[in-house]
């Protein structure tokens, strides 16, 4: 059946490495049970009237005991595709330590108030004023969101590829431009229409401009990101009708696409997703902007090929279908096991 | 600070009393904390009860047996897409509305055998189907569905991930108005009349000598469609899918698609108002409905067998006529599907090897043959068409042919598909490639299209007069 000729042999597709919720055993829940229970247990004995403060710590501990216990579980983030992918879980620890500690302070503060006898007449005392207080809670934070806001520029930049290894990413600039391989993702409701420029032909002289007249050598592809490891791969973002945001959960990548603006962007691959054995993990692709109805549907595969040979072929190969001058027979054009079949639903 | 006024302390709940609240508290998190999560699943569900019909065909019936006198003023303001029925109303196109057959008296008791024949031969969404046993000519038509790969647990599957994926844009029974449609330009695909675009089937002649009904696709090209989505419209690429998905809904398309064209023709033939149908109702009014179904019947057996005897079967037949008839089309129609698989275009060898450089003369050659044969609907190779009027009464307008965006596919064998069999619902003809060398002439017109929307690809005096001078 010739679906599409251009699909390559790649490799047999094992039970990807997802990051979805696993509910299926229930011993999974049985810490946060026990943690739970055991506060409220506790609560109730120590302070029996504060119902109130009793939810609220069970509450709290429940949160706690399920993110300390998610993490153990492979409920946290997935594979890292990519060393920034590491710099962006470095920024997202950063952050997650920042949180988690105002957090436990603030409930402490919270339970602490909760825990008061009410005062003589049934009501309290409001406070007006108090400088001190107020410069601490403002230049604290402040000071730490300033310093996020500088701590992610020089990753940014990476991800944007644009005047490495500074801490602004520049304007886009085709001589400094380090890509191997060009692809322009067009998303539109619902799937990526992805279009890649041959990399053994002549580089395009203005790719911004290239990304929105195609070349007559270029290799159309739907739904599938392909490149090689060790890749650079300079992406050409658009959109034909609303707000898309192409993300790349193994790569940390997310970058929103904006009606009538082409948005460069680099993406490092420093692994492969193919096993030794053949097998494909699978990686993928997901919109992460509100798109419409079917938003939910529009999803696409990653394959990073071991080396630029095997890159090269499956191009040759989508190449060859699309200068297709007859339907391929039946029997050679059975295409590849899917490790996404299925699972856009 | 001003001073709060003391309030009468509220009497203390008795510990019951708290004990109670705590509880309540807990019970009303803990479901809220249960029950949101574990209802959120139930959106994904895709059961439908056995009550649920396809429901009989309400919308008017447009036969577009000559081209209309001029072409359509406008597209239809978004979301509202019947307005271009009106345009055609307005110049004269009988438009049939299935609803003014309920003023005959006769017209209830035909739209209830449509309705009972169209349910017990292709059943309903929860449980789809094609033909039933025990019916005359059962035999014939489960070994076509079979070969269709209709069956029913094919079809089952199908409904499901049609239900899931489908039919916000083409409906519950294929009218290509579901919720999301009116806004969409191009219009999604009306399924109901047995019609498609895009489509790789070599004309051919039946067995028993006579042409099909309508220019069929291969099963392969509705699955091209399904897994590479239509590029320039909204049908988007479904080939993450399963494979088995994709079978099955390349399936059910043909299903709603059968049951669609059926009940169309049933329907027409009770509603046409040509000359000869008028002339029998004349004749003998109390007969009409009558009438209507031997000429229906007439029509079945006519594209079936140019020998049969429309009296004899009359004369011969028990029970009601219309069923008779609707049969006999289904079974055509079934026939048909399975000839069309089996009757691929099979390219003619492209005279110039694929793998050297387009000659000039062949660029030419193809310039040469759109002027002469395409320029009239894509003017400015496209880029000034004019609109037009589609099979569905809908609005097209003919490709720009200047951006390479292929609806059909991108491949060469797709465009030599579309000249060398045309887009017979939108009226666009196929090229007339006789003269010479056949092999030639086509695959010159295709790699001239091929070339067009790349100045740098063509040589300069072409460059020049299709891009003009700018682009060097």
């Amino acid at each position: 059946m010739p679906l599409d000729p251009g699909n390559s042999p790649v490799p047999k597709a094992t039970e990807s490495a997802g990051f979805a919720l696993d509910w299926s055993a229930p011993e999974h829940a049985l810490p946060l049970i026990i943690t739970g229970m055991a506060f409220v247990i506790w609560l109730c004995a120590f302070r029996f009237r504060k119902a109130w403060a009793a939810i609220v710590g069970i509450n709290t501990a429940a949160v706690a005991a399920y993110t300390a216990w998610s993490a153990r579980n492979g409920h946290w983030l997935p594979e890292k595709a990519n060393d920034l992918a590491g710099e962006v879980d470095g920024l997202f620890n950063m952050v997650m330590v920042l949180i988690t500690v105002f957090f436990i302070l603030t409930q402490c503060v919270l339970i602490y108030a909760m825990l008061q006898k009410s005062p003589e007449g049934g009501r309290a005392k409001p406070v007006h004023g108090n400088h001190t207080l107020e410069l601490v809670w403002t230049l604290i934070p402040g000071a730490l969101l300033v310093y996020i806001a500088i701590a992610q520029l020089p990753t940014w930049a990476k991800m944007k590829g644009q005047n490495a290894g500074a801490l602004l990413p520049s304007g886009y600039e085709v001589a400094s431009d380090p890509a191997d391989l060009l692809v322009t993702v067009t998303g539109k409701q619902w799937e990526w229409r992805m279009r890649y420029a041959d990399p053994s032909g002549n580089k395009p002289e203005d790719p911004i401009q290239w990304a929105s007249t195609p070349a007559t050598a270029d290799v159309h592809v739907v739904n599938e990101l392909h490149a090689w490891k060790g890749a650079k791969v300079r992406l050409m973002l658009r959109t034909t009708d609303v707000i898309h945001s192409f993300f790349l959960p193994q790569f940390r990548f997310k970058q929103d696409m904006l009606p009538g603006k082409t948005i460069p962007a680099l993406l490092h691959t420093d692994k492969t997703n193919i096993n030794p054995d053949g097998t494909e993990r699978s990686w993928e692709i997901a919109c992460a902007e509100l798109c419409g109805g079917n938003h939910y549907r529009m999803r696409g595969r990653v394959v990073i090929h071991p080396d630029r040979e095997s890159f090269m072929t499956w191009l040759n190969e989508r190449k060859s279908g699309q200068s297709a001058r007859k339907e391929p027979l039946a029997s050679a054009d059975k295409p590849p096991a899917n490790p996404m079949a299925g699972k856009q639903e | 600070m001003q001073q709060i006024p003391t309030q009468p302390s509220t009497p203390r709940p008795s510990p019951i009393g708290r004990w109670l609240s705590v509880l309540v508290a807990l019970t009303l998190w803990t479901t809220a904390g249960l029950v949101i999560p574990l209802a959120l699943p139930g959106c994904g569900v895709t059961e439908i009860p056995d009550s649920v019909f396809y429901p009989l065909r309400s919308n008017p019936l447009v036969n577009l047996d000559k081209a209309p006198a001029s072409a359509p003023p406008a597209f239809p303001p978004p979301g509202k897409p019947e307005v271009s029925l009106k345009w055609l109303e307005d110049q004269g196109v009988p438009i049939l509305n299935p609803d003014s057959l309920e003023k005959a008296p006769w017209g209830t008791e035909w739209r209830e055998e449509v309705n009972t024949f169209l349910l017990s031969q292709f059943g309903t969404p929860a449980k789809p189907r094609v033909g039933t046993e025990g019916v005359d000519g059962f035999a014939t038509i489960a070994k076509l569905s079979e070969t269709l790969q209709l069956t029913p647990a094919v079809l089952e599957r199908g409904s499901k991930q049609y239900r899931r994926l489908c039919l916000h844009c083409h409906g519950l029974g294929g009218e290509g108005a579901g919720a999301t449609s009116g806004w969409l330009n191009p219009l999604p695909r009306d399924f109901r009349q047995g019609e498609f675009k895009f489509i790789s089937t070599a004309e051919h002649k039946l067995e028993s000598g006579f042409q099909p009904l309508k220019a069929r696709p291969r099963r392969e090209d509705i699955l091209r469609t399904l897994h590479l989505g239509l590029e320039g419209t909204s049908m988007p690429s479904f080939g993450l899918l399963a494979r088995e998905d994709v079978e099955a809904l390349a399936s059910y398309t043909l299903h709603l698609s059968i049951r669609g064209e059926v009940e169309y023709w049933a329907l027409f033939y009770a509603l046409r108002q040509d000359p000869e149908t008028l002339k029998a109702v004349e004749k003998d009014p109390a007969k009409e409905s009558r009438n209507r179904a031997i000429r229906f019947l007439s029509g079945a057996l006519e594209w079936e067998d140019p020998e049969a005897d429309v009296e004899d079967f009359v004369s011969k037949a028990k029970g009601s006529l219309l069923p008779a008839g609707m049969a006999k089309l289904l079974d055509r129609i079934l026939r048909e599907y399975a000839a069309a698989d089996k009757n691929p275009i099979l390219p003619m060898v492209d005279p110039y090897p694929s793998d050297q450089p387009t000659p000039a003369q062949s660029l030419a050659n193809g310039l040469k043959i759109f002027q002469a044969q395409c320029v009239n609907c894509h003017a400015g190779y496209g880029r000034q068409s004019a609109l037009r009027f589609d099979n569905w009464g809908g609005v097209v307008r003919p490709a720009n042919l200047t951006v390479p965006v292929y609806k059909g596919g991108r491949r060469p064998v797709d465009l030599y598909y579309r000249i060398i069999r045309g887009i017979p619902p939108c009226g666009m003809p196929k090229a007339n490639v006789q003269e010479g060398d056949p092999a030639r002439q086509a695959w010159d017109l295709v790699r001239f299209l091929m070339a067009l929307p790349y100045p740098d690809s063509l040589p300069s005096d072409i460059r020049q007069q299709i891009h003009g001078g700018a682009k060097q």
